[in-house]
């Protein structure tokens, strides 16, 4: 195969108040006609800046100090990209390259139909009439399999969901059968399952019609890289540290980095695990149970404005019932909109629950107000999501973990000083951490002080909200070691909330499945895992992409996930469910788990399929 | 439609508590009103008493406000103390001015301040653009009152160019420039920062991706999007035009609605006031309903959730 | 602490803040300074001879009454700006008190509270100062509470809506989590983040106070004569603009470039805490 596109010797760098950094040291790499070529990376470490290079569009901040871009066309001309001229580079940008960009969201042009926005560029490079290129836009999006393509043509992008308009955005970068595709982590901000559909429609693509197309993937996920990519390039801090085919490099890394980078999976920890003690899991048959939640229900008025007279609800959570025993993690695992978040939250009373008991320690403190919950506060503590919003940045480390002991009159302020140094060193962080602020930490580093947070009141059950979806790959698994131990040292239970499949597996003793505000599934982490029951579960498992185990036949549901303002009647799941049954469409069908096997509990209305 | 019905039914209750508001704080200032009415002469009890019966003043407070809203709903809002002529009267002669100057201050003011926005956003941190940004901040910075003197003295006596006095366009020109500078200068400001934002957005990028010339980004991508935060500054800005009545009137000695509410507020001439802050807050309100309404032509997202709704 | 630094140099480098630092500066001083400043009297009738052209002896001229125009303007400097920063302090710290009570609370008070904030927005501000003046009556005093009050449903607006933003923020979940007060939180929690929004919205501001005071005294509603307000000061030198104009060009002009440099500050103070903010976030 010839070479398509030649980076050598490239060089970036960005400007500041703080002086200039460098960016990109070095890189030279070729991308070979017709071959998926993927960047890997962590944040930080130079994939989007290079990506960014290719297509002249990195931010005015930034500048190129060295280095050729050379593109090769069909005559097998050479063009040097960087001496192009503004204009020049316009006719090779979404026409011989062309890019998908992450965030669905905000990557469309709000006030124009996507179908201008498909109609633009084809009309823009390929000079045809309006009539024309409107056919070639309907046929893009038939191509893309977006339903109803005249419909939807006219239709704005926040109108669409996510999936679709990263569809769109598809559609955009093939309208004029570009030699390379940049996909700058096109699936990342996607739920599971979304993410899934479009892997399988670019594998589709590329085995069909865009053969002879190049596709530069940037991701974060090895996982996708197994699945899609030929060849690899591995980036640590602006350089390239690994280059080769995928499966030499998944399977004989030479570079530390990459090997860390890919023990740190939490896949490869679970087989570590197993190998050196299978015996762990029944160490401990305590069944005391600390918290225990019966049938409740969470539901949020529809903001109307001022009429308050709203009728429809968010069915954020409904009916949940389960158990959580002393010193286990309870894993809640579910994509977006599947209430996880929120059963926490009502779990610790930041929100109230619409009905429904919470038992804590055998009291039922799901009626109590803020006085009477003070005290249970103390007990029961929470880890939140984003590090960089979970702090509050104008007090520094100090004050935001001797606040709550002065709230609770826990201790007095100088012991309370070095009980306070002692936790900080607990988390792994150094005493003196405790005078700086918490913009001066990273991600990583934060999480490890939001931890400290919610030690410091000597709690015994945490809620852990999606701890480490934020963090690096290599970051998280520090950041799950550290609570593995805190776990044993402070005698902890936790119900850890996650949509990482993986990370649930390796972290949880029993794992529930939510979907749009129904527990559909329940089990010790190793049983959900090895012999799913329900649909919705099966198709979760099989969508993560893992570097390991080879997928032959995924299990794909079609569609997007319904609004829990308007969930499907009957059972929630059946207008995905890859085999529904008459009976789960019924308006009368309860939905409710049923115990299949000692300990494994799944909606009825799978059982029956069974 | 639904729409409409509903932002109706916000703005009936919020005129009805802005005449409440008017009426209520009208009554309570201390002072007789009989007393302004004779203009300080001595007078019987018997005569006072008279006056007290014309002007409706010897009926309960609730009673007055009563036949007050009721009235004001007619648009019929009593005499003057002073010049005993029905106030809606005096408002309708001193109409016409007014509106041609706000209209003019307007035209000025979205004209400049779009042109200089523009202009200065689409080449941020340019020559250009400081130099565009000066003059914007120069046009909020100028007291109004003090720029019409200026203008007058530097454009009519001295140079002779416009006259100052008279009817007509030509001396429209002035005065419309005094009051639409603030305007303008803010209407700038907000466009260049709304622009420099939008051209910031992903979706540019997306379009960058796209070869899309850089005329057509601004021209097909940025302008509508950019153009949503000064709209709204635009409803805000309408009361400027009831500040630069008042002041722009007084300085170039125009007659109109500004004079007269100052005059009425001199001379403490109550129903006169009344009328004029219920007619304006009025025209304030219906000015803002069709900003609102530009919104949704703007913005396709504002206009599919008024669809739903 | 070093970023405090930078965004200190990066506000005092920048040659718009330094022209508006430094003309303030100067006319603080000159205020605070004024008995030993100004060569004249400011109150002294025929200090020189009427309306006489500006001189050496009389730099900006002298008015209709024979007083020292220059001696005026820097007295005057003691109303306009301490008028403004009062009226401004007036209506920002009830505004804030306003928004972060409505917006904390949340529910049906933050609907009634913004549902007053929509009532008084259906006032333009100006018409609300005419109207406050109205029943309270004229006077430089009752010019600034009418000025700060017309302003409150602006800030208190903003300030809601800002700290509803952090509200929503997981540090304050947090708090809640940790079991804090209301009052711990409101105070201790949200105020010290939307800080610098009050700061830059009230430095913002403080440019359009001073010149509503100033033209609610040019229309006779403020200050009275004698007082050298400079508002005042305009309204009676533009009966002598065709034979005098200096009586009416500077002190229109000191008041444009006082108004001119607090705008200029406003601004830097707003791009350099911004920057500030998106140091916060990680994104550089």
């Amino acid at each position: 195969m010839d070479n398509l596109l030649e980076v050598s010797n490239l060089n970036t760098e960005f400007k500041s108040d703080y002086g200039s950094k460098q960016a990109l040291h070095n890189i030279s790499f070729k991308i070979k006609e017709g071959e998926v070529l993927a960047l890997v990376g962590e944040s930080g470490s130079g994939k989007t800046v290079t990506s960014l290079s290719i297509m002249g569009l990195l931010p005015n901040n930034a500048s190129i100090k060295e280095g050729e871009i050379k593109l090769f066309n069909t005559n097998k001309d050479e063009i040097d990209i960087l001496t192009l001229s503004d204009e020049k580079h316009n006719e090779i940008r979404g026409n011989d390259i062309s890019m998908v960009f992450q965030e669905p969201m905000t990557c469309l042009n709000p006030t124009m139909t996507v179908g201008e926005q498909i109609l633009e560029v084809i009309i823009r490079h390929k000079k045809i009439s309006k009539i024309n290129a409107k056919k070639e836009m309907i046929g893009l999006l038939e191509l893309v399999e977006i339903p109803d393509p005249i419909q939807r043509s006219n239709e704005y992008p926040h109108q669409l969901s996510g999936g679709m308009r990263q569809r769109i955005m598809i559609a955009i970068a093939l309208a004029c059968n570009p030699k390379l595709i940049i996909a700058d982590e096109p699936t990342s901000a996607l739920d599971v399952t979304i993410q899934a559909q479009l892997l399988e429609l670019l594998k589709k693509l590329k085995n069909s019609i865009v053969t002879k197309t190049s596709i530069l993937f940037i991701t974060h996920d090895l996982g996708i890289v197994k699945e899609l990519a030929d060849r690899v390039i591995v980036m640590y801090q602006g350089k390239i540290v690994e280059e080769g085919n995928v499966l030499d490099v998944f399977e004989r890394p030479k570079h530390s980095y990459t090997n860390n980078l890919i023990q740190s999976l939490p896949e490869f920890k679970i087989e570590k695990r197993n190998k050196e003690n299978i015996q762990n899991i029944t160490k401990s048959d305590n069944e005391k149970l600390i918290l225990s939640i019966k049938n409740i229900y969470k539901e949020f008025p529809v903001d109307k404005g001022i009429f308050k007279k709203s009728t429809e609800t968010v069915k954020a959570v409904q009916n949940v019932s389960f158990d959580v025993k002393e010193n286990k993690i309870l894993g809640l695992v579910g994509e977006s909109g599947s209430g996880k978040s929120t059963l926490g939250k009502t779990i610790i009373k930041l929100i109230e629950p619409t009905s429904g008991q919470i038992n804590f320690k055998n009291q039922d403190i799901s009626g109590f107000n803020k006085k009477k919950m003070q005290n249970i506060r103390q007990k029961m503590q929470m880890i939140f999501q984003d590090p960089f919003a979970s702090l509050n940045p104008r007090k520094n480390i100090l004050d935001t973990l001797m606040e709550p002991i002065l709230v609770h009159n826990l201790m007095k302020k100088n012991e309370a000083k070095e009980y306070i140094s002692q936790i900080i060193n607990d988390v792994g962080l150094p005493s003196e951490s405790l005078n700086r602020f918490p913009h001066e930490f990273s991600g990583g580093q934060r999480q490890r002080i939001g931890i400290a947070r919610a030690l410091v009141l000597k709690p015994e059950f945490i809620i852990a909200d999606e701890p480490v979806s934020a963090l690096d790959v290599s970051i998280q698994a520090q950041v799950l070691n550290l609570l593995e131990t805190l776990k044993e040292t402070y005698n902890l239970t936790m119900i850890f909330i996650s949509h990482d499949l993986s990370v649930i597996e390796y972290f949880c003793d029993e794992v529930a499945v939510m979907y749009l505000g129904h527990i559909v599934e329940m089990a010790p982490v190793n049983k959900l895992f090895t012999n799913p029951k329900h649909s919705y579960t099966k198709a979760l498992l099989s969508a993560v992409p893992k570097v390991k185990t080879k997928k032959t036949n995924k299990i794909l549901i079609k569609g997007d996930i319904p609004s829990p303002i308007n969930p499907p009647s009957g059972c929630v799941f059946r207008t995905r469910c890859p085999n529904p049954g008459i009976e789960c469409t019924g308006g009368d069908i309860k939905m409710g788990l049923v115990e299949v096997e000692p300990n494994h509990w799944v909606d009825k209305c799978c059982v029956k399929l069974d | 439609m639904n729409f409409f019905l509903k932002k109706l039914l916000i703005v009936v209750p919020t005129l009805y508590i802005a005449w409440t508001v008017v009426f209520v704080t009208l009554n309570i200032i201390p002072g007789d009103p009989v007393n302004l009415m004779l203009g300080g002469r001595p007078a019987s009890d018997e005569v006072r008493e008279n006056v007290r019966k014309n002007l409706g003043l010897d009926k309960p407070v609730i009673e007055r406000y009563g036949s007050f809203l009721i009235n004001a709903t007619k648009g019929d809002l009593g005499k003057s103390y002073l010049t005993r002529q029905p106030v809606t009267k005096m408002i309708k002669e001193n109409m016409w001015p007014t509106i041609e100057l706000s209209i003019g201050g307007l035209i000025f003011g979205v004209f400049f301040g779009v042109l200089f926005g523009v202009f200065a956003g689409t080449k941020p941190n340019s020559i250009r653009d400081t130099i565009s940004m000066i003059i914007a901040l120069c046009g909020i910075s100028l007291p109004s009152f003090w720029i019409g003197m200026m203008l007058i003295y530097i454009f009519g006596t001295t140079l002779g160019w416009v006259p100052i006095v008279g009817d007509g366009f030509v001396s429209l020109i002035l005065p419309s420039i005094s009051v639409g500078l603030f305007f303008a200068g803010g209407m700038a400001r907000l466009t260049r920062s709304s622009l420099v934002d939008v051209l910031n957005q992903d979706y540019i990028r997306t379009a960058r991706s796209k070869g899309i010339s850089k005329y057509n980004i601004i021209l097909k991508h940025s302008l509508r999007n950019a153009m949503i935060p000064p709209v709204t500054l635009l409803g805000i800005q309408f009361g400027l035009l009831i500040t630069g009545a008042v002041i722009t009137e007084e300085v170039f000695a125009r007659p109109g609605l500004g004079q007269l509410l100052l005059q009425a507020i001199l001379a403490k001439d109550i129903p006169l006031v009344q009328a004029l802050v219920v007619y304006m807050t009025a025209v304030y309100i219906f000015l803002n309903l069709i900003v609102d309404f530009t919104y949704g032509i703007i913005d396709p997202r504002i206009r599919l959730e008024r669809k739903n709704q | 602490m070093e970023k405090f630094k930078i965004i200190l140099k990066r506000f005092l480098l920048n040659k718009g803040s330094a022209f508006g630092g430094v003309f303030l500066i100067l006319i603080v001083f000159g205020a605070i300074f004024a008995p030993i400043i100004a060569p004249y009297d400011w109150n002294a009738v025929d200090t020189g001879p009427r309306l006489s052209p500006p001189s050496w002896d009389f730099l900006f001229g002298t008015d209709i009454h024979g007083r020292d125009v220059f001696s005026r303007i820097i007295y005057g400097a003691r109303y306009s700006l301490s008028v403004g920063v009062i009226s401004v302090l007036f209506g920002i710290i009830s505004g804030s008190i306003f928004g972060v009570t409505i917006a904390y609370i949340g529910g049906r008070v933050d609907i009634i509270g913004s549902r007053i904030i929509d009532v008084m927005f259906g006032f333009p501000s100006f018409l609300l100062s005419l109207l406050v003046v109205a029943i309270i009556g004229v006077g430089l005093w009752n010019v600034v509470f009418a000025v700060g009050l017309a302003s409150i449903p602006h800030f208190a607006r903003i300030i809601r809506s800002a700290a509803l933003q952090v509200k929503e923020q997981p540090y304050i979940e947090a708090c809640v989590s940790l079991g804090y007060g209301n009052i711990r939180i409101m105070l201790n929690h949200i105020l010290p983040n939307i800080f610098p929004i009050i700061i830059v919205i009230a430095t913002l501001d403080l440019g359009g106070a001073i010149i509503s005071i100033a033209s609610l005294s040019f229309l006779g509603l403020g200050a009275q004569p004698p007082e050298p307000e400079w508002g005042a000061m305009l309204s009676s030198g533009r009966e002598y603009m065709r034979y005098a104009p200096w009586t009416m060009i500077y002190p229109g002009l000191f008041l444009f470039l006082t108004v001119m440099s607090v705008n200029l500050l406003g601004d830097r103070l707003s791009i350099a805490l911004d920057a500030r903010q998106s140091i916060g976030k990680g994104k550089v």
